[in-house]
């Protein structure tokens, strides 16, 4: 296993150096949904490319393992070849998925607009750097870190809006222990808006564990929910603060089969309170929807507008 | 870490709520099990396909420290001992 671990570290690593996303793909997805937005300045609204990577993480799996990488480690050697299986191979998200992405950048774009947020936004900004810290190779992420650091400070950037709870983790606890002076102000896009109006009356909040456990904002997305009349249907255990369930994602690259399985665990306690579930994570989403059967799954900025 | 590794009453209430212990029911994959296999990596003991199993499986979704009833900063000591375990190969 550790064998097959490395081979994704390898692969994103290589990935990261050569182009500032994690996996072998056409970067011109991560930079569709800005179109028309104005570029740079001091407050930057940065994606990450979380949205469009989220589907793609296990694409990647699914070809490592076709090329007879396997996580039990019966042939990982042959992974360990990690970057390099992929040769030309890109990978690409469906066009439903990435039509879906766009969409959703695009509203948290308009609703910050339309809250007289003023941003810009970066067209080759470069990823975070969470899949790497979340594999747990922690002094490659600190390199990696301080790169993007100094990118955002070339810029000018001084504060930094996010859409999703991996980046925000990493950007607000995770860099300022590697990048030396860190200064930059950082926001999550549900901070800022102030949604008009919902497309569901009823759901159920399916939180994100960094969100709910690590950065206070349980209350925030609810709130969000309220202000727009959406009833959210709570069950202490299901969706309390302690209790609710990870979606699995944080090991879907490592473990897939475990990842599926925790997935499938949590869809069947949410199903039990709405046929509706909102999430607030693009991974939470990906890896929700593939043991969804039956269950509308939603990101919040599908939700709200 | 290890002396707050060692603080484990073992009561299991952590594995009540993990989400792998849940899906697998195997101990090495509960915060409980996943303790103990940071523990030996901290304390420098041998590798095993167990240990790395155990530690590159956790979530991190610190559920089980919510419950925790002595406390534990049971996700701090299992992704320091991953960072080790991973340093040393
Ligand atoms: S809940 Fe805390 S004390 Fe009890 S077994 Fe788990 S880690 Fe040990
Ligand atoms: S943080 Fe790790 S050990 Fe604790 S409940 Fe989550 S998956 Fe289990």
């Amino acid at each position: 296993m550790e064998d097959w671990i490395r081979a994704l570290r390898d692969l994103v690593v290589d990935n990261l150096k050569r182009n500032r996303f994690p996996l072998p793909a056409d970067r011109s997805i991560c930079s569709r949904w800005a179109s028309g937005l104005p570029e740079g300045g001091r407050r930057v609204l940065y994606s990450s490319c979380m949205y469009q990577l989220a589907p793609l993480i296990a694409k990647a799996v699914d070809v490592l393992q076709k090329v007879g990488a396997s996580s039990g480690g019966v042939r990982a050697k042959l992974a360990a070849a990690g970057a390099r299986v992929f040769g030309g191979f890109l990978l690409k998200p469906s066009d439903e998925e990435a039509r879906r992405a766009d969409g959703i950048l695009r509203n948290i774009a308009t609703m910050l607009s339309k809250a007289g947020v003023q941003f810009g936004v970066l067209r080759d900004e470069p990823y975070s750097g969470a899949l790497l810290y979340e594999l747990g190779f922690e002094e490659d992420f600190a390199s990696y870190a301080r790169e993007v650091y100094r990118y955002f400070k070339e810029r000018g950037v001084e504060e930094v809006i996010t859409v999703d709870p991996h980046t925000h983790y990493v950007l607000e606890r995770v860099y300022p222990k590697y990048v030396e002076r860190f200064d930059l102000k950082v926001v999550s896009y549900m901070d800022l808006v102030k949604p008009s109006k919902a497309s569901v009356v009823k759901a159920v909040v399916h939180d994100s564990c960094l969100y709910a456990r690590y950065l206070d904002r349980y209350d925030v997305y609810r709130r969000l929910l309220d202000s727009v009349g959406v009833v959210h249907v709570e069950d202490p255990y299901v969706t309390g603060k302690a209790y609710s369930g990870c979606c699995g994602g944080p090991i879907e690259s490592v473990r897939p089969d475990v990842a599926g399985e925790v997935a499938k665990i949590r869809v069947r306690q949410l199903s039990k309170l709405s046929d509706t579930v909102i999430t607030v994570c693009p991974i939470c989403y990906v890896n929700l929807s593939r043991a969804a059967s039956g269950l509308k799954i939603l990101d919040l900025a599908e939700v709200i507008s | 870490m290890i002396s707050e590794i060692d603080r484990c009453a073992r009561c299991g209430f952590c594995e009540a709520v993990c989400p792998t212990y849940n899906a697998v029911r195997m101990r090495h994959m509960g915060p409980r099990g996943r303790l103990q296999m940071a523990r030996a990596v901290l304390d420098g003991g041998v590798s095993s396909r167990y240990v790395v199993e155990s530690l590159a499986t956790c979530l991190r979704c610190r559920a089980c420290e919510l419950v925790c009833p002595a406390s534990i900063r049971i996700v701090d000591a299992i992704v320091e001992a991953r960072k080790r375990l991973y340093a040393r190969a």
